[in-house]
């Protein structure tokens, strides 16, 4: 009885020491997401050089004359860390990273009151949201995210 | 109407719910691409799942997102509290225990975890987008174009296809 139950603990021991270490790298796992927030517009203008990557994306799906970049930021996020980024019309578009895989990383991304998404991205792979009207035309929200 | 356009116009509707396997994703998508007409029957088909959604779902969805963000303080406090209650150091009853019940925790919390992180809807072999949910609006999702996921909230009826390209606005 003995010998069984130090037998017993033993294992449990190894895999309660196996699963905290797994969970130990999840938690010091980081997600870099880079978050551009775009405008796009009908009235005549100027392409944005440093929207070019997104122009590409977008000049063969949607109509516009005109794009250019409003904001961007590198959000740093642990998993299950919630970053934010407002947007010109005032709404939040909020991410959070849950799960790193190797099919990419689960994303969880909320723009207040338009949209909630969740999804698995490769490393690096852009994800272009029309998000919201604004002004004569759209803005677009860009997430990379790299881990 | 051609004869491909017939073919795939059958395909439109699983194609658009994510039934297609991934030969006839293909199939679809690769038509899609050079046929304007097909494009805007697809985009059709997706206002009009928008529009029977805001129907059927209206005030009746939650603001999931709401209820995760709210929860996740206490979620952090009370494992934090867990965590200092195992490395504060149990009885010599517990020593025997602790290890045992730490696993047995640990196994709960990963099983836990891992429905929890089960996509809300089936996502087809290789997609990007797991669940989408978009109050009173339709929403348009190309995957695989240019090696990017496009994800379109269409905000009005001005918003469709039109000659191959849409109208941003």
């Amino acid at each position: 009885m003995t010998t069984r139950r130090i037998v017993l603990t033993l294992l449990a021991t190894l895999l309660g020491a196996a699963l905290l270490g797994g969970g130990a790298v999840a938690q010091d796992q980081r997600v870099t997401v880079e978050l551009t927030v775009s405008h796009l517009s009908k009235s005549p203008g100027s392409i944005d050089p440093k929207a070019a990557g997104i122009h590409a994306r977008l000049r063969n799906e949607f109509r516009y004359e005109s794009l250019r970049v409003l904001d961007r930021k590198r959000l740093d996020l642990a998993l299950d860390e919630v970053g934010s980024v407002k947007l010109p019309t005032g709404r939040w578009v909020r991410v959070r990273p849950m799960h790193v895989g190797d099919r990419g990383v689960l994303l969880a991304v909320d723009v207040e009151g338009i949209l909630q998404t969740d999804m698995r991205v490769a490393n690096g792979h852009p994800v272009d949201i029309g998000a919201q009207s604004y002004q004569d035309g759209k803005l677009v929200v860009t997430l990379q995210p790299r881990y | 109407m051609r004869a491909s356009c017939q073919r795939v116009e059958q395909l439109l509707h699983g194609y658009r719910d994510r039934e297609l396997g991934a030969l006839g994703r293909w199939r679809v998508r690769r038509h899609l691409g050079g046929c304007a007409d097909c494009r805007g029957e697809l985009a059709g088909l997706e206002a009009l799942g928008g529009f029977v959604r805001e129907a059927l779902e209206e005030d009746v969805v939650p603001d999931l997102w709401g209820g995760i963000a709210a929860r996740l303080p206490a979620e952090d406090a009370r494992r934090r509290v867990e965590r200092e209650a195992y490395q504060s150091g149990p009885s010599s009853w517990g020593r025997l225990w602790a290890p045992m019940g730490a696993a047995a925790a640990v196994s709960v919390a990963l099983a836990a975890a891992l429905v929890w992180l089960q996509p809300a809807a089936p996502a087809p072999p290789g997609g990007v987008v797991r669940s989408i949910y978009s109050p009173a609006r339709s929403v348009v999702v190309l995957e695989g174009t240019h090696e990017n996921t496009i994800i379109w909230v269409v905000d009005d009826v001005g918003e469709r296809v039109q000659g191959g390209a849409r109208d941003h606005a």
